[in-house]
């Protein structure tokens, strides 16, 4: 009877599967550490440049650093503001906003406010909708009836919930939760303007 | 190896319409055409990947702990996927979204490690992993065209047909699961029609 050599296998005791376990996570933390360090500058410009193209999308013109002036709000926790000049004078404000209630979860929006409150436009910064559906929150169909609205007369609620926004067919959920990203925009801003004054 | 090996995940074993793995990513992700590419191109990134290294540490992970060391090794690819994508291919990252973290516990790379890679070499194992990672891809594209075409009229985000054609049900889950239904069948059928072909040549 020949007997075969079986090939090495690590056996099941205790110290092999401590041990085996304890440095492939090593291993892969170092890999983790490493790929996270290095993609780390690269990543941190992708987000400068998605907010930088939004300013240019809701209140193209300026000519000032937005980035530099950032403000955070005091009473709308995460959303940020910032102040738009065109030659030292104030266009308006980019506010970076989001909702919770999208129907894939996070939605984060930037909104034009121009000095007088108006809202000039939104751009979607963050936002995974269903497409075909939700995702049509990018569509300009459904954005143009935010452009140069007042929210002092214009309700920002969908028709539904009483308002005036037209919802997204088939799609309220991801309506409601731009609204609920826009009135909390209007909110930061107007609580930032007021103390300004 | 023979020539079979190369192109068994496209039809004869493919994950999806055949061996039926990772289908609550498939059901989720294939309401685009782009979408269905997008995934099925990373998640056969991080197949490979995990094949090979599988493949190639086999015989140093016990056996009562491979589950745990493949999905640690399995999380890191992905992880590592996600920070390059959203680094260097942004446009993807943020379509993907929430999928790429999902990669992790798609069935087809657990599926492949211990069916495949834990008892195969190195070379095999790549290959198995190119075949199945290409064979999800073809059918995530295909069931996403599908349900793009139908559900919203377009085909990549290029529209081609009016919006009054558009049946919403297709973007939804239930046509997911009706769409995903015939094309198993379809499979199926084609399988058989190349299996009766290839006896009757005999």
């Amino acid at each position: 009877m020949s007997s075969e050599k079986k090939p090495f296998k690590m056996p099941s005791t205790f110290p092999a599967m401590f041990g085996v376990l304890l440095i492939i996570s090593l291993i892969c933390g170092a890999l983790l550490a490493l790929t996270y360090a290095s993609t780390k500058d690269a990543i941190a410009s992708v987000e400068v440049q998605k907010t930088k193209a939004a300013f240019s999308v809701v209140l193209p013109g300026f000519d000032n650093d937005p980035l530099a002036d950032r403000m955070e709000s005091k009473t709308e926790a995460g959303v940020l503001l910032y102040p738009l000049k065109k030659g030292g004078e104030l266009l308006g404000y980019a506010v970076a906003t989001f909702t919770e209630r999208g129907y894939a979860g996070r939605i984060e929006l930037m909104v034009g406010i121009d000095r007088d409150g108006k809202i000039t436009a939104y751009k979607e910064t963050k936002a995974a909708e269903t497409p075909g559906l939700g995702s049509n929150l990018a569509s300009p169909d459904f954005k143009k009836q935010f452009m140069g609205i007042d929210p002092v007369s214009f309700k920002l609620e969908v028709k539904k919930d009483g308002g005036d926004v037209d919802a997204i067919a088939a799609s309220t959920i991801t309506s409601r939760a731009i609204c609920d990203a826009i009135n909390r925009a209007v909110r930061a801003w107007k609580e930032t303007v007021d103390a300004e004054k | 190896m023979q020539k079979s090996d190369f192109f068994k995940g496209i039809l004869r074993e493919n994950p999806i319409f055949v061996l039926l793995l990772g289908m609550c990513p498939t059901l989720a992700v294939s309401s685009s055409a782009t979408n269905g590419i997008g995934m099925g191109l990373a998640a056969t990134v991080v197949l490979v990947a995990s094949n090979v290294s599988i493949s190639a540490v086999k015989a140093l992970i016990p056996d009562q702990v491979r589950i745990p060391a493949y999905i640690v090794l399995i999380a890191t690819f992905v992880t590592i996927l996600e920070y390059l994508l959203h680094a260097y291919i942004p446009s993807l990252y943020e379509s993907l979204g929430i999928f790429i973290p999902l990669i992790v516990v798609n069935c087809i790379i657990l599926g492949r490690a211990e069916a495949f890679a834990a008892r195969n070499k190195v070379l095999p194992s790549l290959v198995d992993g190119i075949t199945m990672g290409l064979g999800f891809t073809i059918a995530l594209t295909i069931l996403g065209s599908i349900r793009e075409i139908l559900g919203a009229g377009a085909i990549f985000g290029m529209q081609i047909l009016p919006k009054e054609t558009n049946i919403i049900a297709f973007i939804l889950a239930p046509g997911a699961f009706v769409t995903l239904g015939f094309l198993i069948a379809g499979a199926g059928m084609l399988k058989n029609a190349m299996d009766n072909r290839r006896k009757e040549a005999r």
